[in-house]
């Protein structure tokens, strides 16, 4: 019987998504919610659907509309009842119904930043949990991170695709979140938590406050399943999935093994207080765990930074009698173990994504300004209050608001006959004012290859920061793509923050080959998604034209000239539609190479053998 | 009623929780921008003030919860009624909410009166909640730019003025108002920067034991919040009482001319535009001096306060790699050597 229930606590601690699932049920208040990044599946229908069936049991759920606005969320007097009755009726928001439950919010990518804002200051109060279910895109912004930073759990399509969700009895959740509030957590626990969010690069101090969180959930948990007295797992397994689980996706790096490390790991583990899920899961997913060990080995940026961490080990007194039957482990010892643990479970390539914890934060930066569609006057865009006027094609009745109107003037007007409440005239129409940001973005086409790389870099650099210092005014965003070696990258997303902008820039290395169709492939595909956003994009293309990798990244003039033409025939198409593409020229002397490519993608020519970052600018302005 | 984590026990941030008290202490300082990373305080330390500041004593269901000592000309409830009853409340700390309408902050016509009984009245907006307490605004750099410009109007006035929807009218609105925000996010306009008092840059702290004290103090909260009150309500007292005495002491403290000619001496060599670096400072210093229960301003006064004061007002060259705290940091050497 212990068996099973041994096997089942070992199955969610495998499985991350189950892990979450579980935990949130137990203490949503605390917990925030999850943040699942993930497109519409059949994975994803598999676990959201039983999983807000049981949170149904547990306590209300409730769903967003994705027409959802601000009274719908705070409450307000509900209009209809109100006229029809002539009594003022208030209903209840959605932030009040939901109280105490789960509120699942579909397309959260989506959701309107202000009503985002209200969300995260709703959730600062404690009073509810959330599903966001965000379906952006690689390269689209997600869910605005005030509001993914309050919640403790991120997973996504990239480390969890297909696992299955386990969720546990009603009844054992329901113990669990009466009994979480008299666990203790020994003072080891809270050094291994605070200490790993340091060793994965994880400064918002809100994820040790969930990881302890999750973490006395997680106990209360485990005794609720098998209340004897021996605990059936140890602290170390239930820390590690905890920061494999809370830490993983947020990290900025992984922990490195300082040389001292694999060795006291070995020593330590001959007592049988091996834990099971680390050899399991290593086991299972062998492979992948290695590839990460390595990259984290590959990743020598951060030596210094390990070797000040074992400084502080050493410097730190063991840890004693937290734990009563098990041998005692230094407080140095379960950090390892539970990191090693927490390193194992997380999949191969993580880094990657998690890379997206730090550029999220980026990315969603740009989410505040769009509009979310191409541009149409009048009907979209931040609402911006209501102005007089006549509802029609391009504008929107505003009923509140030509109510609010109409009522001072009941009085005078004379009274109705077929028992209407108001006597709305033509005077008292309002609608909808909205602002149309006419945002522009400027993006710099940077070819870094070859000899004047580094200079012409530099006055990229210059230009972009000259730009973004007067954008305060302007409030236009600025975009680096570069290309070298094989490859174009995109260095710096839309942006205003000049602050950003100097620290992603900072270290822009240049030389190698000129992969100019991949580049221009890259620039058309970047247009289209920003336009998309509602944003206005000028491109200003930075190169000799003499491309020499083609678009498959293998080197070959012919091909690579055929390539970039061909790719700038297509970016032609996005000139056409109304944004601006410039060709600067640079090189010494008139070349025919870029001119025929400049004519290919219908942008201005420029010569500009020292591009210099007030021509630049001039250009851009 | 919920509790809130005690002001008391935040652990660090000290820059910044000199800079709420000074603010709490003499709102006339002109509001507190606190900048800098995620998950550092910044929302706690804010809404934990209200616990923490000293009730004060209202007139009885005005709403704009004026001072019964004081005859208050701008208020249209109290220039109304005769009788006006005195209550002791707490100090409003008022949310603003990045989404909130022009209608919520400035306050609209009264829907529900304007159907039930046809008059014509004002629904006071967050505005008047504020008065005479603190306007936190999250991602102030992320907040519609009409909507700041309105608040620090409505800040620098006193006075929030309506002419809207046939209504006509004004009521007072003096609030101490805290920013925050992130700044790689997007950055305030310097004008605006300009007209908050003080401005904070928060950092994550970095070190175990500091980040682990936070841990266990939340913890300990979290379990239990009365217990965890009870226990540093000794030090709330004492802040308290630390700033009854301060707003009390604050009229009397003197500023020598050595010390005023030091300000001037400070924001020339920092070349701040237009005097309101002088003035920040000379009144910054007062708080603190008042605080530190000195009877007259010392120049170390003056240089305790002056990053706060003046890190967001100096004339910044964009591409200036430096931090303003820096520059700030080597004229206050280069005074102390001359």
């Amino acid at each position: 019987m212990s068996c099973v229930v041994q096997q089942k606590f070992e199955a969610l601690l495998a499985s991350p998504l189950s892990l979450a699932a579980n935990l949130l049920l137990v203490d949503p208040l605390g917990l925030g919610g999850i943040h699942c990044k993930a497109r519409v599946s059949p994975w994803r229908s598999g676990w959201v659907k039983p999983f807000l069936s049981l949170a149904a049991r547990l306590g209300p759920v409730i769903e967003l509309a994705s027409h959802a606005d601000e009274q719908s969320l705070r409450g307000g007097i509900d209009w209809a009842s109100s006229l029809h009755q002539g009594k003022a009726y208030v209903e209840q928001g959605v932030l009040a119904r939901v109280n105490s439950g789960l509120l699942k919010i579909g397309m959260a990518d989506r959701l309107n930043p202000s009503l985002a804002a209200l969300i995260g200051q709703a959730l600062d109060q404690r009073g509810f949990a959330c599903l966001l279910l965000d379906e952006a895109l690689e390269d689209e912004p997600g869910i605005p991170v005030f509001l993914s930073c309050r919640l403790a759990f991120w997973i996504g399509e990239i480390n969890l695709l297909n696992t299955k969700l386990e969720l546990l009895g009603e009844n054992d959740l329901l113990d669990a979140r009466n009994m979480r509030n008299s666990i203790s957590i020994s003072p080891a626990a809270f050094r291994v938590l605070g200490e790993a969010a340091l060793a994965f690069g994880v400064d918002d101090l809100r994820a040790p406050q969930f990881a302890l969180r999750a973490y006395r959930a997680l106990k209360a948990l485990a005794l609720v399943m098998h209340p004897v007295s021996k605990p059936m797992h140890d602290e170390e397994a239930l820390l590690g999935a905890l920061i494999a689980l809370v830490y993983g996706p947020r990290a900025r790096r992984l922990p490195q093994p300082s040389e001292a490390e694999p060795a006291r790991e070995d020593a330590m583990q001959s007592p049988q207080s091996s834990p099971k899920p680390d050899r399991e899961s290593a086991e299972s997913e062998g492979e992948p765990a290695k590839a990460e060990r390595d990259q984290a080995n590959d990743d020598q940026g951060q030596e210094g930074l390990s070797r000040q961490e074992s400084v502080t080990k050493q410097n730190d007194p063991p840890a004693e009698g937290d734990r009563e039957e098990a041998p005692p482990l230094s407080f140095e010892q379960v950090l390892a173990i539970a990191v090693g643990a927490a390193q194992a479970l997380l999949p191969a390539g993580l880094l990657a994504s998690s890379a997206l914890a730090a550029t999220a934060m980026a990315r969603s930066s740009s989410s505040m300004g769009r509009s979310g569609s191409r541009s149409n006057a009048g009907l979209r865009g931040r609402s911006l209050g209501v102005r007089e006027g006549t509802p029609g094609p391009r504008s929107r009745l505003h009923v509140l608001a030509t109510i609010r109107a109409a009522v001072p003037w009941q009085r005078l007007r004379a009274p109705v006959s077929n028992g209407a409440l108001l006597r709305i005239e033509r005077s008292d129409l309002r609608v909808h004012r909205y602002e149309q940001r006419d945002q522009l973005t400027t993006v710099f086409v940077v070819d870094a290859s070859g000899s004047a790389a580094l200079h012409r870099l530099a006055e990229v650099k210059g230009a972009v920061e000259l730009l973004l210092a007067q954008c305060y005014v302007r409030r236009d965003q600025v975009a680096v793509i570069a290309f070298r070696l094989d490859q174009a990258q995109l260095l710096l997303p839309p942006t205003r923050s000049l602050t950003r902008a100097k620290r992603q820039l900072a270290a822009l290395p240049g030389g190698g080959g000129t992969p100019l169709a991949s580049a221009l492939a890259l620039t058309s595909k970047l247009i289209t998604n920003w336009r998309r956003q509602g944003q206005r994009i000028q491109a200003i293309v930075l190169s000799d034209g003499k491309a020499n990798i083609d678009i498959e990244g293998k080197p070959g003039r012919a091909k690579a000239m055929h390539d970039a033409h061909h790719q700038a025939k297509l970016l032609a198409k996005l000139a056409l539609t109304g944004s601006r593409l410039v060709w600067v020229d640079t090189a010494p002397r008139p070349s025919s190479e870029a001119q025929s490519m400049a004519q290919a993608m219908r942008a201005s020519y420029m010569l500009l053998p020292y591009a210099n970052a007030q021509g630049l600018v001039a250009l851009a302005s | 009623m919920k509790h809130v984590y005690p002001f008391a026990a935040l652990v660090g941030q000290d820059d910044m929780k000199q800079a709420l008290l000074i603010a709490a202490i003499d709102p006339l300082i002109g509001g507190v921008l606190v900048f800098g990373d995620r998950g550092t305080g910044k929302s706690t330390a804010v809404r934990s003030l209200a616990a923490l500041l000293p009730p004060m004593q209202a007139v009885k269901s005005c709403p704009y919860q004026c001072d019964p000592q004081q005859q208050s000309s701008a208020c249209p409830y109290c220039k109304g009624s005769r009788k006006r009853q005195s209550i002791t409340v707490a100090v409003p700390v008022v949310d603003l909410p990045l989404g909130a309408t022009e209608d919520r902050v400035l306050g609209a016509l009264d829907l529900q009166k304007a159907l039930r009984e046809g008059v014509k009245a004002f629904e006071p907006g967050l505005l008047a909640k504020a008065h005479r307490g603190f306007l936190y605004v999250d991602e102030v750099n992320l907040l519609e730019d009409h909507l700041v410009d309105l608040l620090l109007d409505v800040a620098a006035s006193g006075e929030n003025l309506i002419e809207r929807e046939g209504l006509s009218l004004r009521h007072p609105a003096r609030f101490v108002l805290v920013g925050s925000g992130n700044p790689e996010e997007g950055e305030l306009r310097p004008q605006l920067l300009d007209r908050f008092g003080l401005s904070i840059d928060v950092k994550t702290p970095m070190d175990l034991e500091t980040r682990l004290e936070v841990l266990k103090r939340r913890d300990a909260f979290d379990q239990d919040p009365v217990a965890f009150c009870a226990h540093y309500e000794s030090q709330q007292q004492a802040l308290q009482a630390l700033i009854v005495k301060a707003r009390a002491s604050l009229a009397s403290v003197a500023l020598p001319d050595e010390v005023m000619r030091y300000i001037a001496q400070l924001c020339m060599k920092l070349g701040t535009d237009g005097l309101r670096g002088e003035l920040g400072l000379m009144r910054a210093a007062r708080v603190l001096s008042a605080m530190r229960e000195h009877s007259e301003t010392s120049i170390q006064d003056v240089i305790d306060v002056a990053p706060s004061v003046l890190s967001h007002r100096l004339r910044r060259d964009p591409l200036e790699e430096s931090a303003s705290a820096s520059v700030i940091a080597r004229a206050l050497r280069d005074m102390a050597n001359a």
